[in-house]
């Protein structure tokens, strides 16, 4: 699927829509009126590569003054977020990503979106997850978080000590 | 194993200037993933290895690299009958990627797959380009494999003209550790992301890269199959290059 970026306006701020794959084919538009505040909804991004890592690191760097905030991250790259160190540009935060959570009962994978400020919080330098289970898969199922919850959010507390420091 | 096993050699024992690593199979407990690949550069070609299962592998395919070869994945782990475990696809230099990715993304769909699943994509598409790039040459065919068992996850790739370049490689994979992955980015020249092979190496728990110039390369990825993503990537990681000696 061919990589994308579409430009709407989501509560009077510019939002960029990315999809597809973030790979050698993806290109990034140069923007010569770039807001100082941007949100980035990544939702239907599918997949990136390491070309697409170098494409996404050089072009966030190109507008260093502005504050990009990122919505709907899928686990692909909540993934380099935590193993590739720079790839969150320097101004950003993350509202929202995607958690995967299994259910043994039905043999299924739930991808569940988290908020930050709502299902996770920081509190004295660690993250705190608050969330209904019983919403995740059918009455009765007993989902459990598939990720390691100390390490999978661990990209928001280094972001939050870097914008303490 | 025997510990008297020549080729092996025990980084607690190993005394600097005195023993040559060249050619050895290097063991160590707490070999860090980039301190392995600083052994590499500086003896290759070499093998180190970070656990005592690792050991028994890289015995295994010193002892018959062209089994290791023909058969990566067989030779390695045990595979099962289940062909839902299984994927082999052969490609060509023109092939379209997309179209190989979209099978390897379906294979992945099993939920079996769902802790690696990502990280195989991105294995996938790597050595899908790697290898296409250095196919150059549209009818010249490559291997692609992903062989499973309940335990690892095997992904590699195969060629039978033996042009990739293991120091190219390790050189990029070092230039990541030495600066980091977004200083490595700026200071690249060209279009070509020089952070595959340090992609590959760091997802995986060991990494295998086996070349005859002319005749052949290998490049092999195995992961445990239910380690959890932000776990696996900071196990120590066994690296194995073997070149064939100029003949
Ligand atoms: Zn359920």
């Amino acid at each position: 699927m061919a990589f994308e970026i579409k430009v709407s306006d989501l509560n009077g701020k510019k939002c960029f829509q990315f999809s597809g794959q973030i790979d050698e084919e993806a290109e990034f538009p140069k923007m010569d009126d770039m807001p100082s505040h941007v949100l980035v909804d990544l939702k239907d991004v599918k997949a990136i590569n390491s070309v697409g890592i170098r494409a996404w690191i050089m072009w966030f760097g190109g507008y260093p003054q502005t504050q990009f905030s990122f919505l709907n991250c899928p686990k692909a790259l909540v993934m380099q977020m935590n193993m590739v160190e720079g790839f969150l540009p320097v101004r950003s935060e993350v509202l929202s990503l995607e958690v995967p959570f299994f259910c043994e009962d039905c043999d299924k994978e739930k991808d569940v979106l988290f908020e930050v400020g709502k299902e996770i919080s920081i509190e004295a330098g660690q993250v705190k997850l608050n969330f209904d289970k019983s919403t995740i898969c059918d009455s009765g199922c007993d989902p459990e978080l598939d990720v390691n919850e100390l390490k999978y959010f661990r990209f928001l507390l280094e972001k939050a000590s870097e914008q303490a420091a | 194993m025997s510990k008297k096993d020549k080729r092996v050699i025990y980084l607690k024992d190993y005394v600097k200037g005195a023993d040559s690593l060249e050619d050895k199979i290097i063991v160590g407990s707490d070999i860090r993933p980039g301190e392995a690949v600083n052994l590499a550069v500086e003896n290759a070609p070499v093998q180190v290895v970070t656990n005592g299962f690792d050991e028994f592998r890289v015995v295994k395919i010193k002892d018959d690299v062209n089994k290791f070869l023909e058969n990566p994945g067989e030779s390695l782990i045990e595979v099962t009958e289940d062909i839902s475990m299984r994927f082999h696809q052969t490609f060509f230099g023109n092939s379209n990627k997309s179209d190989f990715l979209a099978q390897v993304r379906q294979f992945l769909g099993n939920n079996k797959f769902r802790r690696v699943r990502d990280d195989i994509f991105l294995i996938a598409d790597e050595l899908f380009t790697n290898f296409a790039k250095s196919a150059n040459d549209p009818a010249k065919s490559m291997k692609f494999g992903i062989d499973a068992n309940d335990d690892t996850v095997v992904v590699f790739c195969r060629d039978h003209f033996g042009t990739l370049n293991p120091k190219d490689m390790l050189a990029n994979m070092q230039r990541c550790f030495d600066k980091g992955v977004k200083n490595a980015i700026k200071q690249e020249e060209g279009k070509g992301a020089g952070i595959g092979s340090y992609l590959i190496y760091t997802l995986g728990v060991g990494l295998a890269i086996t070349v005859d110039p002319g005749k052949g390369s290998l490049v092999l990825v195995w992961l445990p199959r239910t380690a959890h993503h932000e776990d696996r990537i900071e196990m120590n990681k066994s690296l194995i290059i073997i070149e064939a000696k100029e003949s």
